[in-house]
């Protein structure tokens, strides 16, 4: 047990070190926007469906939950209101950041990784080059940028999946349905919503770059940087969203005390 | 560039279908088994273990942030509407038991045992070892997909139940150290809501969840090609396509449940 | 001070001694194959060298310059003076051929078809994705895509290990001219003894993360190490455990 959270707290470690070297090399180098424009296309142009359907979907859903609780005290003109807000700040983010970190975390763990056991990334190396300035720099700012934007999209859809569901099956027109969004999503929540998106990006990002570059052992050892960056960017998720809504909530009560004083 | 949309439309349609195709082939064996049994008994305690036992430190830290989260942000809509968070216990955790818990446990699950699941039988196809296993006449359906089938919904019934637990404990904690109730008030405020066929509903999406991941993650690993670039591959498409089936399992089954 | 020198080179993997003070050097124009069985570490020599592994203990000299492979961006000169052909063909599979060869040098390009005629590879080829290609056609790209940085010293790891006869004679003639015609130091690390014969000027035996002998083709037909005996005869004696 103890050499476990050893481990971990190692691997912790090893990540840090790994994204500040990327980061530096971003500063210091830059990317080249050719390179940039194909991994932008390849990790966001084409998980483009999969963000749509799953923020119709969970929209959908949260919807439906809501509206449930909402029937038995008849207060269902206030669906449209808390399902978006819930969505927006909290569930909605995180479940289409486990959809994305699947589709492109994943996805380039898995590129990475092969990459790292063929040779490839070595033979950067033996042409005189800097692996990580070539080939991780360019995937994760891509990744990052990307990620974001999804998610932002994503979210998006959730609203639309709210509202469609609800005019269709729950009696709730679109008219009533956002008459009382104003009431709950002050710019503060979307705000809320875009940090964390941006947030998650980075995480995915890195978390997926790390695992893959650092693959060794084969075949075997490909599947198993897919595993393990997936499951350390679903934990991340769920800690950085805690983290993040705790921060910007004492931060707003900071404001407030501050504007009342 | 039409047929390859044709292409793609039918890969579509492929994935749909191939679980599904794995899934009657399954259903059909054990039945068959029951009569002229052969269920390989050693492989599916391991894997009951695998994927039970050494998901849960993850899945109980998970859950326990998310419990904390949801009780936070409910209390935060309460105080908007009804200007007091009298029902917040009851309505986090209705909602908790119908949907966080099964989901984010079946989420956790897809990408720690159904991206390993994946890997393992990708690796297998492509060093021949279950073309080894043909040759010794041992059906993958009885000895590979049958004791995963097993361990997952095992694993995936009682890790809800065990993230319910802790939600439980986390919310009572929670609410008692930041919100000034008392335990047991906050106790018996929380099952307020909540009917036995909430708790039935969701392990029902257990069950279903635990029955998808590790059906769409056999096909994408039986499926797997061309060597350590298939098997990254074969985990990937897993990881994604058990997220998007459970979205949309998780869609139909709250809507048919409880919406009718 | 023309060449490539291993001074005591130790390496641990795990709990494996997997090189145990092992010297070696390579003058320019010379061949030396380094023969050993499989697991031996000859790979991890070849890495070593060119510091993507970092040794325990020991240094590399190249002409006369010790290396330092903590300091990553001193290795870089390193690595564009030894090219190092790796054994598998490593070739970047998003890429097609002309962006790997010409991959972070743009002016490599000017070279290409020349270096091509030389390996008899058609021009065709330029345009195609390596998965496309044959195992000897990815394996002869990569080794264009190491001698177009134009390196004094070439480093083989097994190269022709998986090839066909045919493609394994004209390996063999490219490793004759680069280091006869184009004076470089060739450092071949394989378990092909036919080639080596053919080859070598010097053969360097390692056994057991040691160097067991060290000599021309001919002292190594006429030893009697038993390892050496294994290897010319294809067969190995167990009662002397190996």
């Amino acid at each position: 047990m103890l050499k476990a959270i050893n481990k971990g707290i190692e691997g912790l470690g090893r990540w840090a070190e790994f994204s500040i070297r990327v980061f530096k090399t971003f500063t210091s180098k830059g990317v080249s926007s050719t390179s940039l424009v194909e991994q932008m296309y390849h990790v966001g142009v084409r998980s483009l469906p999969i963000t749509i359907v799953s923020g119709l979907f969970v929209g959908a859903i949260l919807a439906i939950q809501i509206n449930l609780q909402l029937k038995d005290f008849g207060a269902q003109t206030f669906l449209g209101g808390l399902s978006t807000s819930t969505t927006l700040r909290n569930l909605g983010p995180v479940l289409i950041a486990f959809l994305l970190s699947g589709r492109v975390g994943a996805f380039t763990s898995a590129e990475l990784g092969t990459m790292a056991i063929t040779d490839q990334l070595n033979a950067i190396r033996c042409l005189g080059m800097d692996p990580v300035e070539k080939i991780v720099v360019p995937r994760l700012v891509a990744l990052t940028c990307s990620s974001f934007l999804l998610l932002i999209l994503g979210l998006g859809m959730t609203v639309v999946g709210g509202v469609v569901i609800s005019s269709a099956h729950l009696g709730v027109n679109p008219i009533q349905f956002s008459q009382n969004i104003s009431l709950f999503v002050s710019s503060w929540s979307i705000g809320i919503g875009v940090v964390k998106s941006f947030l998650f990006g980075l995480m995915i990002g890195t978390i997926s770059c790390f695992f893959g570059y650092h693959t060794a052992g084969g075949a075997r050892g490909v599947g198993r940087a897919v595993k393990r960056t997936s499951v350390a960017t679903l934990v991340s998720i769920i800690l950085m969203d805690f983290l993040v809504s705790t921060a910007l909530e004492s931060l707003k009560t900071f404001f407030e005390i501050m504007a009342n004083s | 560039m039409r047929n390859n949309e044709q292409r793609v439309l039918f890969l579509g349609f492929e994935a749909l279908l191939s679980p599904i195709r794995l899934f009657a082939t399954s259903c059909r064996v054990l039945v068959f088994s029951i009569v002229n049994i052969r269920l390989h008994g050693r492989e599916i305690t391991n894997q009951m273990f695998e994927s039970a036992v050494l998901s849960l430190p993850i899945i109980l830290f998970s859950l326990t942030i998310v419990s904390l989260m949801s009780i936070l942000e409910f209390s935060w809509h309460m105080k908007l509407v009804l200007k007091q968070d009298a029902l917040v216990p009851g309505f986090s955790m209705v909602l908790m038991v119908r949907e966080v818990a099964p989901v984010v446990t079946a989420m956790l699950l897809t990408s720690r045992v159904g991206a390993s699941i994946a890997a393992e039988l990708g690796f297998m196809k492509v060093t021949e070892q279950l073309d080894q296993l043909k040759l010794l006449s041992v059906s993958e359906v009885e000895y590979l997909v049958i004791p995963r089938w097993v361990g997952c919904v095992f694993a995936s019934i009682t890790l809800t139940l065990a993230s319910l637990v802790t939600s439980i404990c986390v919310s009572t904690g929670i609410a008692s150290r930041f919100m000034n109730y008392q335990p047991h008030e906050f106790f018996n405020t929380l099952f307020v809501f909540t009917k036995a066929f909430d708790l039935g509903g969701g392990l029902l999406k257990a069950f279903c969840f635990g029955t998808i991941i590790p059906f769409v993650s056999c096909v994408c690993g039986l499926s797997c090609q061309g060597g350590s670039r298939g098997v990254g591959q074969a985990a990937t498409r897993a990881v994604v396509q058990s997220c998007l089936f459970i979205i949309f399992a998780d869609f139909f089954l709250s809507y048919w449940l409880w919406t009718f | 001070m023309n060449m490539l020198e291993v001074k005591n080179l130790s390496k641990v993997l795990g709990e494996r001694q997997v090189l145990e003070n092992m010297s070696l050097s390579v003058q320019q124009g010379e061949i030396l194959f380094v023969l050993g069985r499989s697991g031996v570490g000859k790979s991890v020599l070849l890495k070593t060298i060119v510091g993507l592994i970092h040794q325990d203990k020991g240094e590399v000299w190249i002409d006369g310059e010790k290396t330092h492979p903590e300091r990553e961006l001193a290795m870089v000169a390193v690595r564009r003076q030894c090219g190092l052909v790796f054994q598998s063909p490593a070739l970047f599979d998003s890429m097609t051929v002309k962006e790997n060869l010409i991959f972070g040098d743009e002016d490599k390009a000017r070279h290409i078809s020349a270096t091509m005629a030389w390996l008899k590879l058609p021009e065709k080829i330029l345009n195609f994705y390596p998965s496309e290609l044959s195992f000897g056609f990815q394996k002869k790209v990569s080794l264009l895509r190491t001698l177009l940085s134009n390196p004094k010293y070439l480093l083989f790891d097994e190269p022709t290990t998986g090839l066909d006869p045919v493609t394994t004679n004209l390996v063999n003639d490219v490793i004759r001219d680069c280091a006869k015609a184009r004076n470089m130091g060739c450092l071949v690390v394989s378990h092909d003894l036919q080639s080596a014969y053919h080859l070598a000027d010097r053969i360097v035996l390692i056994d057991q993360g040691k160097i067991a002998l060290s000599g021309t083709p001919s002292n190594f037909k006429e030893s009697d190490y038993p390892l050496a005996v294994a290897f010319r005869k294809g067969t190995i004696n167990f009662a002397e455990g190996y």
